[in-house]
């Protein structure tokens, strides 16, 4: 019987830590959510649940040109900078240019979309490691977004202002004037993304090439031309997303993407891509995405004081990430 | 069980590293004497110091200035500034950006002086880091003048600063006597903080100390990440959510300050007191048309540039100066860009 009882206990004890392991950070986000339902009193509002999500937009969207590059194996950390330098060309050409808002933007998304290119040639052809060059294409970037903006802001003329003509992309709200548009952008991109991802041939190969590259060449896949398109798609993503922030400042500046690095790669790992490549769900990057800016809003409304707040996320982010770390530990 | 141990153990850990850090407490500090300050009048440049100056300087030495960052448009204009000056002047000067990095300002600082650079203007965000980089360079007979900051003038140096105490208290002055003049001395205030640079919580705390003295009735409902427009947009956004009823903001720079507004303005707002510092241009236009952005404080960027080279060649010229020059502090209203039209 003792035998008994123990191999019971002991087996549920491994589905426990088996369900922790397959759910890691999702379980600490649900923890979260529920705190803060309980410690605050508008933390679960539909005003504040949209604002979460109006706020994980730009990280959120970007984050998917970042999962793709990591499935395949490489990392981009050229992705904060394509979001300042396309947010410049897109300000500039509006503002000081006179451009209309769509040539503006096929603009801003060209600019990313090349440096994707630029990024993929690079790496494919000069055998360049990923992580070196788009940290090498990051600071030319950042120097160009610096040299047209000379180190000052990009804004408009009040109540005559071009960049107003874009703003529906960050303050309308849609569905019965409800739900704001950039949620909207945000799940859009994410659907379209794992249905490209789940039923193309296109997101098959990625997944292959991550998962063995040299498999995947000897199995006919043309492995450079896979890994070239998809820095493009990184590119062009994180180009939207310097759009988007335009939108949502009403101005461009130069740095106005360099604190985004850190939490867009963070929400894909945390959402369970492995860095070696071929495994992730892009629906867990965004769940990341949205958990990671939970955490700055329910500091926020927990009125934490600002000087502790990184040590609290940080310690939110340890656990997740350990929690998550389980899934990798035979169990 | 190992794992259900091991899950414990980071627990620990990540509550250990929390309680650790929470427990480390600040020095008060001794109260130092204010340094005697200086004016602008002080570092006026002769004919006769500018071309000792270019004689020291000879064909391969130069002024380097190392700038904090190039993302705020104070920043920016004060090393923009001070090149161009120089420039003008006919002095070899190079321009180095530290991107609120301390390993980057340390590296910039050391490849000045090994390049021969025989002055350093520096902003220093992180003074104690930097204090060993720039103390071999004393050594080594390179001059310092340290802008938006004090704590170099024991390095025999020139410190040409806005005292970041003064700019705090002048923005939270004019934010109080509006609350008093327009708000009946009641007010829910948003202070915009950005704690990741020391000096500027200088700014954050003497900007808090000026409204609890001037009115004391207003109600401080915290402090909030600011110092770019996003961080300003997004804390605003949710602190709305917890404080709807916000009314005054008061910011450590106009960066932030300009992303709140904008939340504000998304929330439709439009009967909040906004404050900045910096006087940045989209600032004082914003002032000028009768916004809710009510005033900025002028921090002389283009002169302070302009005032670091000035020191810079009288260092060179071997000509006497005091060693903490101020520059003066303005608010700028919509009262005063009228009177200057």
């Amino acid at each position: 019987m003792t035998g008994l009882s123990t191999t019971m206990s002991g087996s549920g004890q491994r589905r426990i830590m088996h369900s922790l392991a397959e759910y890691g950070f999702v379980v600490m986000f649900f923890l979260w959510a529920v705190y803060l339902t309980l410690a605050t009193d508008n933390f679960a509002t539909t005003d504040n649940i949209f604002t979460i999500l109006r706020q994980a937009a730009i990280i959120g969207i970007t984050a998917i040109g970042a999962h793709f590059v990591i499935l395949m194996g490489d990392m981009d950390l050229s992705a904060a900078a394509v979001i300042s330098l396309s947010g410049v060309v897109m300000g500039e050409a509006m503002v000081n240019q006179g451009f209309a808002p769509i040539p503006a933007a096929l603009a801003a998304l060209v600019v990313g979309a090349l440096v994707g290119l630029a990024n993929g040639l690079i790496v494919t052809q000069l055998r360049i490691n990923a992580i070196i060059t788009t940290l090498g294409t990051s600071s030319i970037l950042s120097g160009i977004a610096f040299t047209i903006t000379q180190g000052k802001t990009i804004y408009g003329e009040r109540g005559n202002d071009p960049i107003d003509k874009i703003e529906f992309l960050s303050r309308n709200r849609v569905l019965g004037d409800w739900v704001p548009v950039p949620v909207i952008i945000l799940f859009a991109c994410y659907i379209i993304a794992f249905i490209v991802l789940r039923y193309t041939a296109y997101g098959a190969r990625v997944y292959a090439v991550g998962n063995n590259e040299r498999a995947a060449w000897l199995s006919g896949i043309k492995v450079d031309r896979i890994r070239i398109a998809t820095f493009v798609v990184a590119g062009a993503l994180a180009g939207f997303a310097g759009i988007m922030q335009v939108a949502r400042q009403g101005t461009a500046t130069a740095g106005m993407g360099a604190d985004f690095l850190f939490p867009i790669l963070t929400a894909v790992v945390l959402g369970g891509a492995s860095l070696r490549g071929g495994r992730g769900k892009v629906f867990s990057t965004l769940v990341a995405a949205i958990f990671l800016t939970s955490i700055n809003n329910g500091m926020v409304l927990l009125g934490i004081d600002i000087y502790t707040q990184n040590i609290v996320s940080g310690v939110i982010l340890v656990v997740a990430l350990s929690m998550d770390r389980l899934r990798t530990l035979r169990l | 069980m190992k794992h259900l141990k091991l899950l414990v153990s980071i627990l620990l850990i990540a509550l250990l590293s929390m309680a650790s850090m929470v427990a480390m407490a600040q020095d008060d500090g001794d109260e130092e004497e204010p340094p005697e300050l200086g004016t602008a009048e002080d570092l006026e440049v002769t004919e006769e110091e500018l071309e000792a100056a270019l004689e020291a300087l000879g064909e391969d030495g130069f002024i380097g200035v190392v700038a904090c960052t190039y993302s705020t448009e104070y920043h920016s204009t004060v090393a923009e500034s001070a090149e161009a000056y120089a420039t003008e002047k006919g002095l070899n000067v190079r321009t180095f950006d530290s991107e609120i990095n301390v390993e980057t300002q340390i590296s910039g600082i050391e490849n000045f002086v090994s390049d021969g650079a025989q002055v350093i203007v520096v902003c220093l965000f992180d003074p104690p880091s930097v204090q060993s980089a720039l103390e071999e360079a004393a050594e080594a007979g390179v001059m310092i003048v340290q802008y938006a900051g004090r704590d170099m003038a024991d390095l025999g140096g020139v410190t040409i600063s806005v005292e970041d105490a003064d700019m705090g208290y002048a923005a939270g002055q004019y934010a109080a006597e509006l609350i008093n003049e327009e708000l009946e001395g009641e007010a829910q205030v948003a202070i915009l903080d950005y704690p990741d640079i020391a000096n500027v919580v200088i700014r954050a705390d003497a900007i808090r100390a000026a409204i609890e003295e001037i009115a004391p009735d207003a109600e401080i409902v915290g402090n909030y990440l600011g110092g770019t427009a996003d961080n300003g947009l997004t804390s605003m956004e949710t602190a709305l959510i917890e404080h709807p009823d916000i009314n005054v903001v008061v910011s450590i720079n106009d960066a932030g300050a300009l992303g709140a507004l904008q939340a504000l303005e998304n929330a439709g707002r439009d009967d909040v007191i906004i404050v900045g510092i910096d006087a940045e241009q989209q600032a004082i236009d914003l002032i000028a048309e009768d916004t809710m952005y009510k005033g900025t404080v002028d921090t002389a960027p283009a002169r302070t540039g302009e005032m670091t080279i000035d020191a810079a060649v009288k260092l060179l010229a071997q000509a006497e100066i005091p060693q903490n020059i101020a520059v003066p502090v303005n608010l700028i209203t919509a009262e005063t860009l009228a009177a200057e039209e």
